[in-house]
């Protein structure tokens, strides 16, 4: 059985590394992308079993529309999507859409605890 | 907005007592003198049927009768007047000649036709002679005195010469005196002189009292408008004082003083940083075009220095007054007169405040010390909403710098946190005893760093209303208690606590939202549990108490000193012994509970002794 990948998209190579080295730990083979365009290049070049998204890259809301192109890009709507974000609590939360519009599997509160994480990538994957 | 500063009275004028007397006199001579025309019609017929003497019964019977006849009319007339209106008056004077006159004329025939100048009537007169110095002028009084002079020597003269008949009464007198020169003339002379003497008399006694009335009117005028002044500045300040908003302040207080001086403009100008100009600020009754002109500059504007060093100044002709920077526009604008005076608050003046008058001359000293006034009051409203702006703009700035600084922390935090997650969990590879031992320290020191930010970035942004709450609803208390206690059950357990809930069977409901309220109860609860030592008790309770869900969390724990009390509601206070217990706490616990409850119209407080514990009620107000 081919190992499962998992592709993190976030700007902090710290988080990348983290989540990377628990995600590897559990079996997993992780790509990156540090930006919405890099993960969209990356998830057409090879497909994703999963996509883990920080919702505040550089640009603030870099991580929202990048899942609203995949969920409007047929190739790619599939592939779930976890959001992970501290966007809830932050100053942007006023102005952060509700998840009706968007096929987000899952809201991951910053910062994750690496058995949650596991637990819910296992539920989508 | 239009606001109405002058009270209902201020524009009633005051009315003379005098000539409201005199209106309401006529009714009564009315009255007077129906009594008058059927005493004539009485008393001739008893003077000729019971005393038997002999009279011009016919005569004086229509005399009697035409008494009552125009009596008639002057009441009618007086119906169509109503005392005390404008206009009123005139006509009341007008018809207390006429109704004086007219009594004249029936005084004279009555006398003679009952004897002339030997009439007993001729003392009527005096009736007259008196309400005519009461009732009219001095000099008025004198012409009607003058007039009953002269009625009485000409009736006199004219029955001496025989150009008419002598009617006496016949049987009064035995002697006929009518034609008798020295018994005339000596009756006229002594008519004469105790007529023009009473007259004299009565109006030296009435234009002393009248004097004393007008002394009177003239004073109560001025009670009624310093009486107006007063209730206007009071108006005035409590509508300056009621709002801290600097632009609004500045209006009603230039709008009032305006009105309240019935002058054509008032002006407000502050003090710009530089000290150097003067600013407009507010304004009321003038064109924007007069203000083009710009700032006043105190350096070329020597009236102004004048004001600002702490006096109140006219300019009683501005086209004569070589003080002013601008006189030229200030004519343009059909200002003649202007009054100045300094508002000056506690660290020096503040600006200037300014009324105008479209005429030379205008301001009194009463004016000058009511602008003061003004001026003093005003001055207090306007440091207060000044220094009201500056606070907020403080706690804004406050506000904004914790959101910010908070919100910057967090994101390393939590990245060092999770990087620390990954090593004591083992997926980065197996770690000897000593290091899972020091990461573990270390993770715990972040998670407290964590729990410190995520309670001041709640704090900051819950106290300006930032957070994006839901709006308040009907909640109820019962169950979001239950759920709070049965969170703690593991931990109190674990320390050999007895937890115990005791609620309403029935809901409680009040307006807040379930998850503020859970956050709020959720931290009372935990600190019971960790300020208890092991083997107490916490127990919870809620009930409904008069009216209001009451909510008490009672522990046997360590308890607080009262000095400290006062200062558990304070960011990042902790109690000395809850410090020497539990090390890590943020001390913004008890902060933020007291932030949410108040926010829903809850009250928080709490009853503790050192050693035995502490009880924090709660109370919300029942929906």
């Amino acid at each position: 059985m081919t190992k499962k990948t998992i592709l993190i998209v976030d700007d902090d190579p710290d988080i990348v590394l983290a989540n990377r080295l628990v995600l590897e730990s559990a079996g997993y083979a992780v790509e990156e992308a540090e930006s919405g365009e890099a993960c969209l290049a990356k998830m057409r070049a090879r497909r994703p079993d999963l996509v883990l998204m920080d919702v505040m890259m550089t640009n603030p809301l870099d991580g929202y529309y990048t899942t609203q192109q995949i969920s409007d890009d047929p190739q790619l709507r599939e592939i779930p999507i976890l959001m992970v974000s501290s966007i809830t609590t932050s100053q942007y939360a006023a102005v952060f859409p509700t998840d009706q519009y968007l096929d987000i599997r899952e809201f991951i509160s910053k910062p994750v605890e690496p058995e949650i994480l596991l637990g819910k990538i296992k539920q989508h994957v | 907005m239009e606001t109405k500063f002058l009270p209902e009275s201020a524009t009633r004028l005051s009315q003379a007592p005098v000539d409201y007397e005199l209106c309401l006199s006529l009714d009564w001579l009315c009255k007077l003198r129906w009594i008058a025309g059927a005493g004539v019609i009485v008393a001739t017929w008893l003077a000729r049927l019971a005393l038997g003497l002999n009279l011009a019964v016919v005569p004086l019977t229509l005399i009697g009768a035409g008494i009552l006849g125009y009596n008639v009319l002057f009441t009618r007339w007086l119906n169509h007047l109503t005392c005390g209106l404008s206009g009123a008056n005139i006509h009341a004077r007008t018809q207390s000649r006429a109704q004086i006159a007219a009594d004249w004329v029936a005084i004279t025939l009555l006398i003679h036709y009952s004897g002339g100048i030997e009439s007993p009537a001729i003392l009527y007169f005096f009736f007259h002679i008196i309400l005519a110095t009461i009732l009219l002028s001095g000099r008025e009084a004198y012409l009607f005195a003058g007039l009953a002079i002269a009625l009485m020597a000409g009736l006199a003269e004219l029955e001496y010469s025989g150009w008419i008949p002598h009617v006496p009464i016949e049987g009064l007198l035995s002697t006929r005196l009518y034609d008798q020169p020295l018994y005339v003339s000596s009756t006229l002379f002594f008519f004469a002189s105790a007529v023009i003497g009473s007259v004299y008399l009565a109006t030296r006694t009435t234009s002393h009292l009248r004097k004393r009335e007008d002394e009177i009117i003239a004073l109560s005028q001025d009670l009624q408008r310093a009486y107006n002044r007063l209730y206007t500045l009071y108006a005035s300040a409590q509508a300056v004082n009621s709002t801290l908003e600097l632009q609004e302040v500045l209006d009603r207080l230039t709008h009032s003083t305006a009105e309240v001086m019935g002058v054509k403009a008032c002006t407000i100008r502050l003090l710009e940083a530089d000290g150097q100009s003067l600013c407009l600020a507010s304004t009321y009754g003038l064109r924007d075009a007069y203000f083009q002109k710009g700032c006043l500059l105190v350096d070329q504007n020597p009236l102004v220095r004048e004001v600002l060093a702490g006096k109140v100044v006219a300019v009683d002709d501005i086209a004569t007054d070589t003080r002013l920077q601008y006189p030229v526009e200030a004519l343009a604008e059909g200002i003649h007169a202007m009054l100045t005076a300094p508002l000056i608050g506690h660290s020096g003046p503040l600006g200037i405040i300014r009324v105008y008058c479209d005429k030379p001359q205008c301001f009194s000293e009463d004016d000058k010390a009511y602008l003061a006034t003004v001026a003093n009051h005003g001055s207090i409203a306007i440091e207060n909403a000044l220094a009201y702006a500056a606070l907020q703009n403080l706690d804004e700035a406050k506000r904004k710098f914790i959101l910010t600084v908070t919100h910057e922390l967090r994101s390393p935090v939590g990245v060092v946190r999770s990087l620390l997650r990954t090593l004591t969990g083992g997926y980065a590879g197996a770690l000897t005893k000593v290091q899972a031992d020091m990461l573990n320290r270390a993770l715990r020191r972040t998670d407290f760093l964590q729990t410190l930010i995520d309670d001041l970035l709640d704090l900051a942004a819950g106290k300006a209303g930032l957070r994006m709450d839901e709006p308040p609803q009907p909640v109820d208390l019962v169950p979001i208690v239950a759920q709070v206690v049965e969170r703690h059950t593991i931990p109190a357990d674990e320390k050999h606590i007895t937890l115990t809930l005791e609620t309403s069977s029935t809901p409680l409901m009040t307006m807040g939202v379930a998850g503020q309220f859970d956050r709020a109860f959720n931290n009372l609860v935990a600190n019971a549990i960790k300020y208890t030592p092991e083997g107490g008790r916490v127990t919870v309770t809620l009930q409904a108490v008069e009216g209001q869900a009451r909510l008490t969390v009672s522990d046997t724990g360590i308890g607080i000193p009262e000095e400290v009390q006062a200062h558990l509601f304070e960011e990042f206070y902790r109690a000395p012994n809850a410090k020497a217990q539990v090390k890590e706490g943020t001390g913004l616990g008890l902060v933020i509970t007291k932030d949410i409850l108040t926010r829903y119209g809850c009250m928080i407080r709490l009853k503790s002794a050192v050693g035995k514990g502490t009880t924090f009620t709660v109370t919300c107000p029942l929906t």
